[in-house]
């Protein structure tokens, strides 16, 4: 764990096992809030999905210190941590499409690849011209 | 039960193994996310198992990414004062990014004849995973190819964006997380985070508003162009 946490001056873990379930507990926590959002968007059938409105949510309620920081922070930074873990079960279906790929693979890598190089330049390009000129403007005030 | 139990737990041990090998040999084609998925496709491969069957255990990972993205609001918290006046440059780089993104993979889809239920698949790659499986099945794209592209522009966009953005000498924290989250959504802001806590938030909120914005422009562009 990251010892910065220690500085922060919050009460010290006494042993290892009561942090193992504050970790548990703070992920239960942060699910309960992935999990009202996936009730919001099918209730209200909105084409965000559950879990971008939980962070709306999640976001909202540190804010306004309905929660504190401390109380989500462990079990976050841990799911976020290892979060490439939760891609590969989905990932790993390519195998499922093997003759796709040899038929129609590099065709759809070409596209893939020109369409993201001219995204990220178009976007990056224009956006680091414009912060950099906000950043100029507000050093000579 | 056991079974899914068996391919549950060797994943997460997989995994430790290859994070562990990760801190020891930081090489990109070390990522665990490209070991992991390497090792489990061989072993499946070799012990004949379907990736049907690995599912059955799989799927509890793949619930686990939406406390995940959930999670996120907490390096944004953190950060917020760094990113709040740069949200019209953000909202801007969304816009541009989105548009591009989305007529750019239709149009080449067109000119290299690939076939509809595809090219619809493809249209959503940089849009965070479930935003796109949505957008592909209301769009009449074929979802299996979508996850898959998803995770493969994620995977070549955080792995090739950030020297790409070096070399075109884009150097700061809101241009670097736009431009990567812009094309490799959360895989793009969690390298990103990994760089620079700044910048991994600005790439947060660019793929959360680029899942807002591609839901909506989605079905007018393919309109335009089919």
């Amino acid at each position: 764990m990251n010892p910065e946490y220690v500085k922060q001056g919050e009460i010290i873990m006494r042993s290892k096992t009561l942090l193992g379930v504050t970790v548990i507990l703070q992920i239960v926590l942060i699910s309960c809030f992935a999990m009202i959002g996936d009730w919001i968007s099918l209730t209200l059938h909105l084409p965000l999905p559950g879990n971008i409105i939980g962070l709306i949510l999640l976001y909202l309620a540190l804010k306004s210190r309905l929660l504190q920081i401390e109380h989500v922070e462990r079990g976050g930074k841990l799911l976020l941590l290892v979060m490439p873990l939760f891609f590969v079960p989905a990932l790993s279906g390519i195998m499922d499409y093997t003759d796709f790929m040899r038929q129609s693979g590099l065709q759809v890598l070409v596209i893939l690849v020109i369409s993201s190089l001219l995204t990220l330049t178009g976007s990056a390009y224009i956006v680091d011209r414009l912060a950099r000129r906000k950043e100029e403007a507000t050093v000579h005030e | 039960m056991s079974e899914a139990l068996l391919w549950f737990m060797l994943t997460i041990l997989l995994f430790a193994g290859a994070f562990w090998l990760y801190q020891k040999y930081p090489f990109i084609w070390m990522l665990p996310i490209l070991t992991v998925t390497a090792a489990v496709i061989v072993i499946l491969a070799l012990s004949g198992t379907s990736h049907a069957v690995y599912m059955s255990g799989g799927q509890y990972l793949s619930k686990m990414l939406g406390p995940a993205i959930t999670a996120f609001a907490i390096p944004l918290y953190h950060v917020r004062h760094h990113v709040r006046r740069f949200i019209p440059e953000i909202l801007l780089g969304v816009g541009i990014g989105t548009l591009i993104a989305l007529t750019s993979d239709l149009m080449l889809g067109l000119l290299l004849h690939l076939e509809r239920t595809t090219n619809l698949a493809l249209l959503p790659k940089s849009v965070t995973l479930p935003v796109a499986l949505a957008i592909s099945e209301r769009s009449g794209g074929t979802l299996a190819l979508t996850a898959t592209f998803v995770l493969v522009t994620g995977l070549v966009g955080s792995i090739v964006g950030p020297r790409l953005m070096t070399g075109l000498k884009i150097r700061h924290f809101v241009s670097r997380g736009v431009g990567l989250a812009s094309i490799a959504h959360v895989m793009g802001a969690t390298k990103s985070m990994s760089l620079d806590q700044r910048e991994g938030a600005v790439g947060l909120l660019t793929m959360v508003l680029t899942a807002i914005l591609a839901s909506v422009l989605a079905p007018w562009i393919i309109q335009m162009v089919y």
